[in-house]
């Protein structure tokens, strides 16, 4: 069953809907109801995945034996991250091109509702394979009987929260404004063209400072689009400052992806 | 039929409200929190310049923490070591605490104090701690922060 498939239709009546309201106000509860359903199918059909199942049970198995999942220098924030991200490119931009979106809008939904709901399930699988890796680690340190860091551990896991939260919005973002898996190859063409550009202007200081002088703008946007983007997340403890950033960015990402997305038009037919 | 047109029109690409109210109150949380004064250090840091006289009056090494605004790790040390009251004490107490904070991202470029430590201590990543004498000799360096428990003995192996 494909997210499309599950989804309420407001036109006629829901199994067990005995309201008589108009279509309209069918719509807008289909809309609500829609909102879930769309969470547990996006979530659904991630968990079930073989892959996802797989690469989990791996990183599980790493917080089991390393039990350094709170510790500094803890590789289970980029593995996570880049868990996100493999989920993530599939929020949005493949089903402008297999077609799926029209059948989907088609639905009383609205688009917004539907992205927002997109997110959220992906957010939610994510999540939850952070809960497994957090109770992996917690087992592995009963076994070997290292001390058991709680506070340390919860505030491993919220920053990871955060982070992925950012990493969920501007995938939303950049598959809003184009299609198929582009979104995933926009985010890691900034991340890397940040840091690659950083380093051929430091070259380009050393070689012809009069050149770097007059385009000293350049390294000021990049470090600007590194530390707002592609902040890194504190490992173990509460840092304020990086909660509020990677939570406020998001929000403006997935607001700027509804109204990229509410203007959008939807191709009919896959590519 | 028509209702039907009305919900496909007006409500179907409409934005919701409290997303975008929900991003204006956190972003502006984000820009008072930047507003407000972040509390003292427990760690009385020297300037660079007068770290030598002051090594030389109190007869104790200089603790060089070579630092950036954008390392992660480095606000790690800051929290563990630097935020702890009884390691603060004990580096206010058996150190000339000096801060080196590079600026070469941000603006291109180090002032020359900066790059001439970073030059003398070999420095290729953040954080780095150099724990020297009066004179500037290194006597322990720390590259990368790998705990609370590390720092201390880093600390110890100073006569």
């Amino acid at each position: 069953m494909t997210v499309g498939e599950s989804l309420p239709d407001a036109r006629h009546p829901l199994p067990g809907d005995r309201s008589e309201s108009s279509s309209s106000g069918n719509g807008h509860r289909a809309s609500g109801n829609a909102f879930l359903v769309v969470i547990a199918e996006t979530w659904r059909r991630n968990v079930v995945n073989v892959a996802f199942i797989v690469y989990v049970v791996l990183i599980g198995l790493i917080a089991v034996g390393s039990g350094s999942f709170s510790g500094s220098g803890s590789a289970m924030q980029p593995l996570l991250v880049l868990l996100t991200l493999i989920i993530g490119c599939r929020i949005i931009g493949p089903e402008f091109s297999s077609g799926t979106l029209q059948l989907i809008l088609a639905k009383p939904i609205n688009r917004s509702t539907y992205l927002l709901s997109r997110v959220a399930g992906t957010l939610v699988s994510v999540w939850t394979a952070l809960l497994f890796v957090a109770v992996c680690n917690l087992i592995g340190r009963a076994i070997s009987d290292r001390p058991l860091r709680v506070e340390t551990l919860l505030l491993t896991m919220l920053n990871i929260m955060a982070d992925t939260l950012l990493v969920v919005a501007l995938l939303a973002l950049f598959g809003s404004l184009t299609r198929s898996y582009l979104n995933v190859a926009i985010y890691v063409v900034l991340l890397v063209g940040c840091n690659a550009g950083q380093g051929v202007f430091g070259m380009l200081r050393m070689a012809r400072p009069a050149i770097a002088k007059t385009l000293s703008f350049i390294p000021k946007i990049l470090v600007f689009i590194d530390d707002n983007l592609f902040a890194g997340a504190p490992i173990d403890h509460f840092d304020r400052d990086f909660l509020l950033l990677a939570a406020s960015n998001a929000l403006i990402a997935l607001a700027a992806a509804c109204f990229a997305f509410r203007r959008r038009e939807v191709p009919y037919g896959a590519d | 039929m028509a209702q039907t047109d009305l919900w496909s029109r007006a409500s179907q690409r409409s934005i919701p409200i409290w997303l975008i109210v929900i991003a204006v109150v956190v972003f502006g949380a984000r820009i008072a929190s930047k507003q407000i004064a972040e509390e003292p250090s427990l760690v009385k840091w020297v300037p660079i310049e007068q770290a030598r006289a002051r090594a030389n009056a109190d007869n104790k090494p200089i603790l060089y923490d070579f630092t950036a605004a954008w390392c992660g790790p480095c606000r790690t040390l800051e929290h563990e070591v630097f935020d702890d009251p009884v390691l603060a004490k004990r580096i206010n107490e058996e150190f000339v605490p000096v801060r080196v904070v590079d600026r070469q991202r941000e603006d291109g470029e180090n002032a020359p104090s900066v790059q001439e430590l970073q030059h003398r201590y070999s420095v290729g990543a953040f954080p780095t701690v150099v724990l020297a004498d009066a004179s500037g000799e290194p006597h322990a360096k720390m590259e990368g922060f790998r705990g609370r428990e590390a720092f201390v003995e880093l600390m110890e192996r100073v006569p």
